[in-house]
């Protein structure tokens, strides 16, 4: 009878292939699932920042009124705005939150709007415009609109 | 003994190419991993768009009223109201220094200026206005709110012309120097 000793040191010749094999395998597939992850992350984020801006572009274009170019808003037509009517034509049954923020003279809340009571998640998209309006003493003040999607 | 021979090389072999294998395996990691990090998302300059756009930030800013009574005494008292926007009253400024006027008897109206960039930006920037005159370029910026600012390695910055006097035409600099770490911002 013949011994299979090639058989047993073969073996264990094998061991550091099969230690290398299984390391680069496992490595790659660490990687392509983190990337694809990310990748799904990153479109995810892409799509609420859309979003976002697409909010706000009609909040801003409420404000600044196509039909009259040149005249600038007033801060009481932004105060009295309703943005839950605004921003529901155009957030895709996303929950959103709108706010109106007179940032100069004074930093003062002037109007918010949002569907839903809940608190956002991880993922939020986000946009913030700023522009100017005129204030009830006929001076030229800063309004930021900003605004959440989730 | 031959055959022992063949076993051994043919080890070796498999070896050789289990650890090509696993160089592939990191290479081909590393690329897709330097991949994802070039994304946008991924860059801090991302940040920086729509929430801080130093170009929308100068704009408002210039078209914005000072909000606040400013007496300029200049031989003469100026008097500029409360909306008096910030683009004139550097336009008044610069043509006092533009003839020979000092930089100290605008020291109320240059903090009122600066305090009205620091409102409009983020507070994680630390704005600087920079004044020069688009046909002298040899020489430094005519004016400086703050009057100095230690530069950093990372900034934003957008610039627009504003007029001044007869046909000088000066072109305001507005630059964003961030307080924190680029990637907190």
């Amino acid at each position: 009878m013949k011994a299979d000793d090639g058989g047993v040191a073969g073996f264990f010749e094998d061991l550091p292939v099969l230690m290398f094999v299984l390391v680069g395998v496992v490595t790659l597939v660490l990687c392509c699932t983190w990337v694809s992850r990310n990748l799904n992350a990153v479109q995810v984020q892409e799509e609420l920042d859309s979003l976002a801006e697409d909010i706000v572009d009609s909040v801003m274009s409420r404000l600044l009124k196509p039909e009259t170019p040149g005249l600038a808003p007033s801060a009481s037509s932004a105060q009295k705005m309703d943005i839950l009517d605004i921003a529901s034509r155009v957030s895709g049954g996303r929950h959103y939150l709108v706010a109106m923020i007179a940032r100069y003279p004074s930093c003062t809340w002037l109007n918010t709007g949002s569907d839903t009571n809940t608190v956002p998640p991880d993922a939020t998209g986000y946009c913030s415009r700023l522009l100017n309006v005129i204030d009830g003493y006929e001076r030229i003040v800063v309004l930021e609109v900003r605004a959440i999607v989730w | 003994m031959c055959g022992n021979s063949d076993s051994e090389s043919s080890a070796q072999l498999a070896v050789m190419d289990a650890i090509v294998f696993f160089i592939g395996a990191v290479l081909v990691s590393n690329i897709l991993l330097s991949y994802v990090v070039t994304l946008p998302n991924h860059s801090p300059e991302s940040s920086i768009v729509g929430d801080t756009d130093p170009a929308e930030i100068l704009r408002t800013f210039l078209a914005t009223s000072l909000c606040e009574s400013v007496v300029v005494d200049l031989g003469q008292k100026f008097y500029l109201d409360d909306r008096t926007t910030a683009a004139e009253s550097l336009a008044i400024e610069l043509l006092a220094l533009e003839v020979g006027h000092d930089l100290n008897q605008f020291v109320h109206l240059n903090r009122l200026i600066y305090d009205m960039i620091r409102a409009v930006c983020n507070q994680a920037y630390e704005p600087h206005l920079l004044v020069f005159d688009v046909d002298d370029d040899l020489s430094g910026p005519v004016l400086s709110i703050p009057s100095a600012h230690e530069a950093t390695k990372s900034a934003y910055a957008s610039s627009t012309e504003i007029p001044g006097s007869g046909a000088t035409v000066y072109l305001a600099e507005l630059i964003l120097y961030p307080t924190l770490l680029p990637e907190l911002v």
